[in-house]
């Protein structure tokens, strides 16, 4: 498969006293991957974000999107065209004073005619369900829905992926919800390459494949199952697993052999019944 | 004795405008000294109304709360001393620190109660050893440190005060994991060596199990229950429904129920599941070897 | 509170009024205006009235809003009444004496005239932020400074900076009652003490809100930055401005308007 994104060796500090926030890391999405990116805070996940779409420039080593270099200042604009980002707070990433005019913001930076402009913005509304409030003022949406505003505004200008950096951490289990929803149907049905940073498991649980970051750089990838059946690796590393696999790892270690792999609900309540009728 | 009592408490936004929306809709509820209560309820059911209304930032429109016994709004001069006994820390209250120090900026609620120099002091070293800040940090700018640790130097500004009710509204908003942990704990060992009564306010269940006595749960602007911790989870399904987002364990326990398994559903934490299971087993395994 | 705060708030509707291209909206404002202060007699403001409460009903905004919107300049007018009341002295006989305080018939009228001219001047320009969006606002205000830029006027600058600041005042104002909130549980003291404990009391609450508000621009700068933001060079609008048929009718009308206006001036002697 093709690689969307791909960093080598990549060195990054932020001043001269401080230690370096990324040392020599190694990354790659390949096209229509969900990967999920977690970490401590302080680990350098965001800082590594800003990378992917030339916001940030490596010091030393490298970053490729779709085979361009982030240093190359002509082809700055395609690259924040093919991956756009999403931040934290909903609020501070919001700029015009009505949700359709916010959506086009991208576009009419990027010199689109204002027909098409109107066509792409509705799409991108419906995509992710916040066309029924495209008059409404951004102040009067909950975060949820001005977090889906703010997912719109990147897929207007369609790109090929789309990096979120805690994107739930300030919303309320509903807003999360339907957030994640959105996220997942961009990659599932419009095979938009998705990396997700977060600090929720049960989110990290449903990627195709999630990283670790330590200090700056990967200390293990592979599928959630691999993962977090890692009870004790995930937990030193000051994370935590979904309450899914926790149990069948306390249970094991009463005694009772369980697989930590199963870490859907379903999957557990299944090993749960046939311990309990077994 | 009661340390907080709500009666009747009715509030509407902006009465009597086209967009009034009810806020608070005749809450009764009485806080027991001593406890941790837990607030939970979807955004827009009224908690962040109410607990505004307990250390009287908010002026009831209709109803009463007693501190104490005493209503807190019989002679609105004491309510800045209502303020110091109901300590409240708002959601992200690292946006509040101002102060050069982490140091000054604690003593800023203790200076306010206009105690002695000595007093400051030593209530200042006291939160900051609950919030587990260290003397280096004391001296530093709040602005110089991590967003964990900015958010329990603001923690410490209020349990500085020593309020007779710590209320925090979503303390752990925002942190990964660890910093979850962290200030968690360190809100329930203030809880425990000080006795002092708590109410915490959050959208994660699992952190309401974890920690709280007791669970308000709320519901458009009404109590919808309030109980005992494990009294709470065997509503489970109802929680679920009403889109509260319940700890995936307890799913896993629903779903089991669903399978045909006749267990208990009130399952809200890994020890209790396990202990819950076994003594599934223990029941019901025998019959069936037999 | 600080969220009462209606001017510059926008109701948005469908009527004539709100569909006006705002271009020619902000030039009809300014040229009220002017005529406003231009109509002195009976006749003039007469029309005025007329005109600012026929736009009100045609754009469906409650009356209720314009009197939320006059409240906080009440005072202003009181003052203004109070002053010209007793300082006017006129010809003739004063109408009656208050103590040692004579007032004539000349400054009750200029007072009146001043009352309807203030009124007017509030619901005329507000109805202009109450029918046009922040945006539309600043869109039409960017197209009608354009030919500035030849003189190396920075005006595409100036109309984002003005459609972020409309954008992030409700924000701002609603972490502002918060942060207020928070020190008041901390026992800060801010609507008591003399004027320096007052000023004083205003440093736990500005700090924050400006160490937020630059944390904001900070992310606000990137996230434009990762939507490709570059400046005004080549950039496209959503809402094309075009001039239509009712448009050059409503510029009609509002010339007739101006122009009976200024004829009441040749016509009718002036009050003032």
């Amino acid at each position: 498969m093709q690689e969307m994104i791909k960093a080598t060796n990549l060195y990054f500090g932020y001043s001269e006293e401080r230690e370096n926030v990324l040392n020599g890391i190694n990354f790659y999405a390949k096209k229509g991957e969900f990967i999920a990116v977690l970490g401590s805070n302080g680990c350098g996940k965001s800082t590594l974000a800003k990378h992917f779409n030339a916001i940030l420039v490596p010091e030393k080593g490298q970053v490729k999107v779709c085979d361009m270099l982030t240093t190359q200042e002509d082809k700055l604009l395609d690259i924040r065209q093919k991956v756009g980002m999403v931040f934290q707070n909903p609020d501070n990433q919001i700029v015009a004073t009505i949700v359709e005019e916010d959506v086009a913001f991208a576009l009419e930076n990027m010199g689109v005619a204002p027909d098409e402009i109107r066509k792409r913005i509705d799409e991108a509304m419906e995509k992710t369900g916040v066309y029924k409030f495209k008059d409404k003022a951004p102040h009067h949406l909950s975060g949820g829905q001005k977090q889906r505003v703010a997912i719109a505004g990147i897929i207007a200008m369609r790109p090929d992926c789309i990096v979120l950096d805690e994107p739930t951490a300030m919303l309320d289990p509903e807003g999360r919800r339907k957030v994640l929803k959105t996220i997942k149907t961009l990659n599932k049905e419009y095979g938009i390459t998705v990396i997700l940073i977060t600090h929720y498991m049960d989110e990290a649980a449903q990627a195709d494949r999630i990283v670790v970051m330590s200090k700056g750089n990967v200390v293990k990838e592979g599928t959630p199952k691999e993962i977090f059946s890692q009870v004790e690796m995930v937990k030193s590393l000051s994370l935590d697993v979904p309450q899914t696999s926790e149990i069948a790892y306390e249970m094991t270690k009463l005694g009772y052999k369980m697989s930590t792999e199963a870490i859907s609900i379903d999957e557990c309540a299944q090993q749960l019944y046939d311990f309990l009728k077994g | 004795m009661s340390v907080l009592k709500i009666e009747n408490l009715s509030y509407t936004y902006n009465e009597g405008m086209p967009g009034a929306t009810k806020a608070l809709d005749n809450v009764n509820l009485e806080i027991e000294e001593g406890t941790f209560v837990g607030i939970i309820g979807h955004t827009g059911c009224g908690k962040s109304t109410l607990i505004s209304h307990l250390n009287g930032l908010t002026k009831p429109q209709q109803g009463a709360i007693y501190l104490e016994g005493k209503d807190i709004w019989k002679d609105y001069k004491d309510i800045r001393q209502v303020r110091f006994t109901v300590g409240l820390v708002f959601q992200y209250p690292e946006y509040q620190l101002f102060e050069e120090t982490v140091y000054k900026d604690i003593a800023f609620g203790p200076k306010n109660m206009g105690l002695s120099d000595e007093e400051i002091d030593k209530r200042v070293n006291m939160a900051a050893e609950f919030c587990g800040i260290t003397k280096q940090m004391l001296s530093a700018s709040p602005f110089d440190l991590s967003g964990g640790q900015k958010r329990r130097v603001a923690i410490a500004g209020i349990i500085a005060m020593q309020p007779k009710v710590l209320v925090l509204d979503e303390p752990c908003a925002g942190l990964d994991p660890e910093g979850r942990e962290q200030i968690l704990s360190q809100v329930k060992n203030y809880h425990l060596t000080t006795g002092g009564t708590v109410v915490l306010v959050s959208h994660s269940m699992e952190d309401i199990a974890n920690y709280a006595d007791k669970v308000l749960v709320m519901d458009s602007g009404k109590v919808y229950k309030y109980a005992p911790t494990e009294e709470i989870f065997q509503d489970a399904e109802n929680l679920s429904k009403m889109g509260l987002g319940i700890p995936d364990i307890t799913k896993v326990f629903l779903k089991l129920k669903e399978m045909g398994v006749d267990i208990n559903t009130d399952v809200y934490t890994i020890p209790y599941a396990i202990k819950t299971l076994l003594k599934y087993k223990a029941k019901n395994g025998g019959a069936n070897n037999a | 509170m600080l969220k009462d705060i209606t001017i510059g708030q926008h109701f948005p509707g469908n009527s004539p009024v709100h569909r006006l291209d705002s271009r020619i909206k902000i030039l009809v404002t300014i040229a009220y205006v002017v005529f406003l202060f231009l109509s002195s007699n009976i006749a003039g403001l007469a029309l005025n009235i007329i005109f600012v409460f026929s736009l009100y009903m045609l754009a469906k905004i409650p009356l209720k809003m314009l009197r939320k919107s006059l409240k906080p300049i009440l005072p202003i007018i009181i003052f203004t009444v109070i002053l010209n009341l007793f300082f006017i002295t006129g010809t003739g006989t004063p109408l009656f004496h208050l103590w040692k305080i004579n007032i004539y018939k000349e400054g009750v009228i200029f007072c009146i005239v001043m009352v309807i001219r203030i009124i007017c001047l509030i619901s005329g320009t507000s109805l202009l932020t109450y029918t046009t969006s922040p945006i539309e606002l600043t869109d039409g205000m960017e197209r009608l400074m354009k030919p500035l830029e030849f003189i190396k006027f920075p005006v595409h600058e100036m109309a984002m900076m003005m459609t972020i600041a409309l954008r992030f005042i409700p924000t701002l104002i609603e972490e502002t009652d918060k942060i207020i909130s928070a020190q008041k549980s901390r026992g800060a003291l801010l609507d008591s003490g003399s004027f320096k404990d007052r000023v004083k009391a205003l440093v736990p609450i500005l700090i924050p809100l400006f160490i937020s508000a630059f944390r904001r621009a900070d992310e606000l700068a990137t996230a434009m930055e990762c939507r490709c933001y570059h400046g005004g060079k080549g950039r496209t609008r959503l809402k094309q401005l075009k001039i239509t048929g009712s448009d050059i009718l409503s510029t009609v009308i509002c010339i007739v308007f101006f122009t009976a206006v200024f004829a009441t001036r040749l016509v009718m002697p002036s009050l003032i």
